[in-house]
């Protein structure tokens, strides 16, 4: 089963791509969040040179402090080069893309152990002040001379997240509500897209990997190995989820990224065994497993190469649902304040405006609404999906 | 069919047991300054008669200073107790169960200052020697041994020290056999002192206040939970059938899409966007109470009524939409599924009512899907207790939960969790009966069936 083949089912229904597509705008624009969130400008024309200080600073460590940025900092430049392959390289392509994975990799552990501006660093500084000075806004050295810097371009919100906004911003921009501790909201915000999709997608990641094969090797094999793992599911499901998260995010006092993904996988995979275990049940009997059988092809072929490929597209019209769960539960620990303090999570956010709410109304709509369209867009993805999995959905009985 | 059921019936303590453990486990990671044993040894070292504290007692009682499954301690060779000693990490081993190795080591050297103190330690609290044993009793000449070893203390002339080290070795010799320090392996640990207090149905106490036992607090919190609980449960169950079959008559008109929109968005809403809204938005303005528990002294029985109504309408709001939009989707694909079923065509061509066919035939077919469905969903219903709870400042189940993780109560934790996995565990077992008595097409005699369907 090709990727092709996996997808056939979204060509026939527009809404279904049509959806995909929106949760995917979503998905870039917090890719490219640096574009319309950063402290330094696009272009700048300064003493008769072209200066790019944005992209620059893209792949700077002491700006871009967490480690999640920079891979996807560098994400902004290979995911259009995966495209142009895609779209342009017709033989051996799997090359291409494996050396544009590795190459990503290997710029990621570059950056995340080299630091260096290079010789720029002052002159950025020194556009950085004219910028200040010709926007009005008061900083320790007043230039004068405004001259050099003859043209520039900046994102809207001009300013990074994990800065402080009160200093040194313009107040005459429109997108400058900034959070209790001094950040900007919105550029919070664009970074949190990021933040919740990837931390979305890598725990169901882990928890379809952990519950296909656990139901997989639980349906397919049956007996004493299927009634085992049957009471474990059965004790895993019976522990109540939200106590345990809670429980197990409050042992580790520095709570980092890749744990709340494990303990949200840790947590979600139960439901997905079942399904998959579900299906391998109604297949293993089936004339075609037992032609393979006699033909002497392993059991392992047999489970990955033809049992799983049913359950595939059940599995990815689970998928939006899953990716919600995780979401709502990421938010929900960070409102708990058991999330990682420090992260730009949208759950975080909302905690915050909720202390503040009746008092700061524009806190609390910014991160609330974009929770929102999130979560509802997934909704309906899922339910499309469905439907267009499910045939019987789309009858009339009477 | 009965044995089927004993067997189900049997596995609940198994199961419960199981859960216990994983929480156990997962409970005695939490790393809590105030179980260490650093800070009150140093106590103890400069100010000897500063023993007992009440931290110490909680600890000493339910054995949180013993590592948690395997007690290893005996078994460590001199040479690495005097590693952790020089590493200052020697509070995280319990005298009594390492002096053999400290008595060695202060023979060799009696210069050694730590092992001395570390042994002496052991043995003013009588947890080193003869009298860690069942033997508690010393006699006068003991008693009086220690008396002077306690004035040495409190006037710390190393010199005497030493010589009362060597001259009383007789109290503090303990020499564990092999199979003595294989039962200390299992006995000595945290997980068994807790489960030794559990089956004499001992849950332990609170953390600040030794005279209230755990369950009497749980259930005392739960009781106010309850409503909470039930109210929603019965109130989305009527309302997603009712919802449900809706959309399933006006299947693809106007009224099918709207409601499914809506409950669509109701679904992706999370509870913590709703409430601050609810209490802005509704409470405030409609003069809902929005904080407190339910306390009602001293009214008529209709003030007291209409209180509670007005104290329940928000929390009900908010633990009831989430559910109500995911279960009446489910119900829509339900009743489409049995609308199409040929009795019910049959039924309908004989002429029967409209109102007969849908809230009799139709519905009784629906309860034996939705009745363990529902059943199955405690558990998940308890989970949203926790932030309604705790939103609200309602004194109830979730609230008790969330303020004893705060707090690392212990007790409370492992009790709670284990109530709410009995209650779901429960829920489990009261569907499948029910499934059992009411649908006469599951049987559950054969157990490759039972197992898919549970």
């Amino acid at each position: 089963m090709t990727l092709r083949t996996l997808f056939h089912p979204l060509k026939k229904s527009k809404k279904c791509l049509f959806l995909v597509l929106w949760v995917g705008l979503i998905f870039l624009i917090g890719l490219y969040a640096p574009f319309f969130a950063s402290s330094k400008p696009f272009l700048a024309y300064y003493e008769g040179k072209l200066y790019f200080p944005l992209f620059r600073i893209l792949i700077y460590k002491n700006v871009y402090t967490k480690p999640l940025d920079l891979f996807f900092n560098l994400l902004m430049f290979t995911l259009p080069l995966g495209v142009l392959i895609r779209l342009f390289i017709k033989n051996k392509r799997a090359y291409f893309f494996g050396a544009l994975i590795l190459m990503q990799v290997g710029a990621f552990y570059y950056l995340n152990t080299h630091v260096s501006l290079g010789s720029h660093a002052p002159t950025f500084q020194k556009i950085d002040q004219t910028i200040a000075a010709l926007e009005g806004v008061s900083s320790t050295e007043i230039l004068e001379d405004t001259s050099p810097l003859q043209f520039y371009m900046r994102p809207p919100i001009t300013c990074h997240w994990e800065q402080n906004a009160l200093k040194g911003h313009s107040s005459t921009s429109n997108w400058n509500t900034v959070r209790i501790n001094g950040q900007s909201l919105f550029a919070t915000l664009l970074f949190g897209i990021r933040y919740s999709f990837t931390l979305a997608i890598l725990a169901c990641a882990l928890a379809f990997l952990i519950g296909t094969l656990i139901g997989a090797i639980s349906g397919f094999l049956g007996g004493r190995i299927d009634l085992l793992i049957c009471r474990g599911l059965e004790v895993w499901e019976s522990l109540p989820t939200l106590f345990v998260l809670l429980l197990l995010v409050s042992i580790t006092k520095e709570v980092s990224f890749f744990f709340v993904v494990f303990v949200l996988a840790l947590f979600s995979w139960t439901s997905i065994a079942r399904v998959v275990r579900i299906e391998m049940i109604k297949h293993r009997h089936l004339a075609y497993v037992e032609v393979l059988k006699n033909m002497g092809t392993s059991k392992i072929r047999i489970l990955f190469k033809h049992l799983l490929p049913n359950c595939y597209w059940m599995l990815i019209s689970l998928m939006p649902h899953a990716l919600i769960g995780a979401i709502t539960y990421e938010s929900a620990l960070s409102f708990l304040g058991l999330g990682d303090r420090k992260s730009c999570s949208i759950g975080l956010l909302l905690d915050e405006a909720r202390m503040a709410y009746p008092m700061e109304p524009s806190l609390f709509w910014p991160p609330t609404l974009l929770l929102m369209v999130i979560l509802i867009s997934l909704a309906w993805l899922g339910d499309s999906l469905r439907k267009v999995s499910d045939p019987k959905l789309n009858e009339n009985p009477f | 069919m009965r044995s089927y059921f004993v067997k189900r019936l049997l596995l609940i303590p198994v199961t419960l047991f199981l859960v216990l453990l994983v929480n156990f486990i997962l409970i005695n990671c939490m790393k809590d300054e105030r179980l260490g044993y650093d800070k009150e040894m140093q106590d103890y070292l400069e100010s000897p008669l500063n023993i007992t504290s009440y931290d110490y007692e909680f600890r000493e009682h339910y054995g949180l200073d013993l590592p948690l499954l395997v007690n290893l301690w005996p078994f460590k060779s001199p040479a690495s107790i005097e590693e952790e000693l020089q590493n200052h990490s020697m509070f995280n081993l319990k005298a009594s169960f390492v002096c053999e190795q400290l008595q060695s080591l202060c023979k060799q050297d009696l210069e050694n200052k730590k092992a001395v103190q570390y042994l002496i330690y052991g043995v003013m609290q009588k947890v080193v020697g003869k009298h860690s044993f069942k033997d508690n009793r010393l006699n006068s000449a003991q008693t009086r041994d220690l008396l002077e070893l306690e004035n040495h203390l409190k006037t710390p002339f190393w010199d005497s020290l030493q010589i009362w080290i060597q001259n009383h070795e007789d109290i503090y010799q303990l020499k564990p056999s092999f199979t003595q320090k294989l039962i200390f392996s299992v006995v000595e640990t945290r997980a068994f002192y807790y489960f030794k207090h559990l089956i004499r149905f001992d849950f332990g106490t609170l953390r600040e206040d030794l005279t209230q036992s755990v369950p009497k607090v749980v259930f005392a919190h739960f009781k106010t939970s309850l409503l909470l609980l039930i109210g929603p449960l019965l109130l989305t169950f009527v309302l997603s059938q009712l919802l449900g079959m809706l959309m399933a008559l006006h299947f693809q008109k106007k009224t099918d899409f709207i409601l499914t929109l809506l409950c669509m968005v109701l679904y992706a809403l999370p509870l913590y966007v709703v409430i601050p809204l609810l209490i802005e938005k509704v409470g405030i303005p409609f003069g809902f109470p929005i904080h407190g528990g339910l306390s009602t002294d001293g009214l008529t029985f209709l003030q007291k009524s209409n209180q509670t109504l007005k104290m329940l309408f928000l929390p009900y709001l908010a633990l009831t939409y989430g559910a109500l939009a995911l279960y009446s989707r489910f119900n829509k694909t339900l009743f489409l599924y049995l609308f199409n079923q040929t009795h019910l065509k049959v039924a309908k061509a004989k002429g029967l009512s409209h109102f007969r066919l849908l809230f009799v035939h139709t519905l009784r077919q629906a309860f034996i899907t939705l009745v363990p469905l529902f059943l199955g969903a405690i558990g998940s219903f308890l989970s949203g207790l926790i932030l309604v709870e705790n939103l609200f400042e309602i004194r109830g189940f979730g609230f008790l939960f969330y303020q004893a993780m705060i707090q690392k109560d212990y007790h409370v934790l492992l009790f709670s969790t284990l109530f709410a996995s009995f209650l779901s565990i429960s829920g489990y077992f009261l569907a499948d009966l029910f499934i059992n008595k009411f649908d006469p097409r599951i049987r559950f005699n054969d157990p490759a069936y039972s197992l898919s369907s549970s």
